[in-house]
């Protein structure tokens, strides 16, 4: 146990040593795949019930509007309390849609997110009030009433938040496994009916779980509206990017922590990358990574860590 | 109330298009348990395929302007049986016994694939194939006029639904092939080529898939990224008629059909809203979609 949370430490360190070394493109890339990784972490937890959410682009969409609507609406610059409407946004939602979507399993748990999904997309692009297709912008804010008077979004304070909060979720997620509660959900993804007669309410759990991730899919979405300073519906809500997301869950593996984060890391530069020199293949490239890492990869990034003791 | 017959007709366009594209995908599901995200780009390849061809036909010769028409059926064809046992062979083989989710991811990162690969064969300009719906011209309809090319569509539908129930009630191949989708292990026990069907129906869903892109090119104009949008109307479809099964996907078909019809004519901002909304819905009373069967849970 101790040795998860030193690892923890080490991985957070190096991060933050990395703003001193690396240049600014890369810590950019960086600070996204960080706030990405924490989708993904929610994933991870689905994961270990058995589940997976191909719409978890709409919490990730949730999380930034809420960001960048209270900012527009209220004129609130503090990134702690824009955070704790994001979080906000994704609990409620999240609680009263996983009354609804408790009851289903395997591929109808997948799709019925992806409708949810679909159908925020369909409300927002097709509301002015909402913004549009167009958005939200926001502008400067401010850092624990600390002002940040440079313009760059990407400044050693929301790089800090942003490392350091995912750090925090992570421990909270790693010692969440660790706990009973975690570990029925591995009994849930084995054999949920043994499981039932065993006395777990099956469908509270999983309600739980759902509430969980999907709050780390809207803090990750916040925080990429801080780095960012921009948010759209097609680059959040819609399918494909919920596609994306459990490419890179599923690259990652539901072994430990620290693969949704390095798999994140992994899937952004590669698609910058891919983006910069072959503009007009990026996608068949990532494409064939999937397919490549799915056949010769079966435990995800994880497993190169981490070999699963039989 | 003068409108209904229009929201009639087009509902019925509409949903018999939905049928067209959603055929192959619940048939491929309900055999081989896979729900193919690249049936999108099969749509869109056999879009491009038609419209290819029909452009390169019309600026060449001018007489036997029908024979246009068989564009559609020959890039259909050819397209999804290529691309349907390349894909069977090369990719699906490797991982049916693995779970269902991984299964839609590889279709999914094909998908991906196939979406440059259309661009760098077939570049990104748009392509207008208007000429076959040109030719059949228009036809009042309860004194509407309506183009005709549009309700042969509602002929097709009906016509791959009548082929779908004959094919499986009245023939030794279809008889086999409900032994296999109940018990895939028990078929191949009892001498049936599970391998086999599984290839040819792959094959077959990839052509509906195809037939849907080649029939709905004059409809529409060509472009990139049309398969996106496609797969998942498709998936709402499949998944509101129950997965597997091609009746349930008609109804579905015509359910959401006419819920985005009364929604483009009384409220047009819903119209993307409505199609995701009634599939919630629906899945919300029959969890399993309206003609799909319960699982069986095994301890």
């Amino acid at each position: 146990m101790h040795k998860d949370r030193l690892i923890l430490v080490a991985f957070l360190f190096t991060f933050i040593s990395f703003w001193f070394l690396l240049p600014d493109y890369a810590i950019n890339i960086i600070s996204l795949s960080f706030c990405n990784g924490l989708v993904i972490l929610g994933l991870l937890l689905l994961m270990r019930a058995g589940l997976i959410s191909f719409g978890h682009g709409m919490y990730y969409c949730l999380g930034g509007y809420a960001v960048a609507m209270t900012y527009n609406f209220l004129q609130i610059k503090e990134v702690f309390f824009l955070i704790t409407f994001s979080v906000l946004a994704g609990f409620i939602v999240s609680f009263f849609l996983g009354f609804f979507v408790r009851r289903f399993r395997g591929i109808f748990f997948a799709m019925l997110n992806l409708a949810l999904s679909m159908i925020l997309f369909g409300i927002i692009v097709k509301s002015v009030s909402l913004g549009s297709t167009d958005g939200f912008g926001i502008k400067d804010l401010t850092y624990f009433s600390h002002t940040i008077e440079d313009e760059k979004r990407l400044n050693i304070f929301s790089y800090l938040f942003i490392v350091l909060l995912t750090g925090l979720m992570m421990m909270i997620v790693m010692n969440f496994l660790k706990s009973p509660s975690g570990k029925m959900l591995e009994a849930i993804r084995e054999n949920e009916i043994r499981s039932s007669y065993l006395g777990i309410s099956i469908n509270k759990q999983i309600h739980k779980i759902y509430i969980f991730s999907s709050t780390l899919a809207a803090l990750g979405g916040g925080l990429m509206v801080i780095l960012i300073g921009h948010i759209t519906p097609e680059d959040t809500a819609y399918w494909t990017r919920s596609g994306e997301f459990v490419f890179v869950a599923i690259l990652s593996g539901s072994l430990n922590v620290f693969a949704p984060l390095i798999g994140s890391l992994f899937f952004e530069f590669i698609r910058s990358y891919a983006l910069f020199y072959f503009p007009n293949t990026w996608q068949m490239i990532i494409g064939v990574i999937l397919i490549l890492g799915i056949l010769y990869l079966p435990e995800g990034i994880g497993s190169i860590f981490n070999k699963r003791k039989k | 109330m003068a409108s209904i017959p229009f929201i009639i007709l087009d509902s019925l366009v509409y949903a018999s298009w939905l049928f067209m594209v959603a055929s192959g995908l619940t048939l491929i599901y309900g055999v081989m348990k896979v729900l193919n995200v690249a049936h999108g780009s099969l749509y869109a390849f056999g879009a491009y395929a038609n419209a290819w061809l029909i452009g390169w036909y019309f600026n060449n010769y001018t007489e036997f302007e029908a024979l246009s028409f068989l564009f559609i059926p020959v890039s259909a064809l050819v397209i999804g049986v290529i691309l349907g046992v390349l894909i069977e062979k090369f990719f699906l083989r490797k991982i049916y016994f693995r779970d269902e989710i991984v299964v839609v991811l590889v279709t999914y990162g094909l998908f991906l694939i196939f979406e440059d690969v259309m661009k760098l064969i077939f570049g990104t300009t748009s392509y207008l194939p208007y000429q076959p719906r040109m030719l059949l011209g228009n036809i009042n309809v309860f004194s509407i006029p309506y183009v005709v090319y549009d309700l042969a569509i509602i002929g097709i539908a009906a016509f791959i639904w009548f082929l779908f129930n004959f094919i499986i009630k009245y023939t030794k191949i279809g008889k086999l092939l409900l032994s296999v989708i109940n018990d895939r292990e028990m078929s191949s026990a009892l001498g049936i080529n599970v391998n086999k069907f599984f290839i040819y129906t792959f094959t077959f869903g990839c052509l509906l898939g195809c037939l849907g892109g080649a029939v709905s090119a004059p409809m529409i104009s060509v472009v990139p990224g049309i398969g996106v949008e496609v797969i998942v109307l498709a998936f709402a479809v499949v998944v509101t008629g129950g997965l597997g099964s091609v009746t349930g996907a008609a109804i579905g078909a015509l359910f959401i059909g006419l819920a985005r019809t009364i929604a483009i004519f009384y409220a047009p901002q819903l119209e993307l809203f409505i199609v995701f909304f009634v599939m919630a819905i629906i899945l919300s009373f029959k969890p399993e979609g309206l003609f799909g069967s319960k699982e069986v849970r095994k301890i």
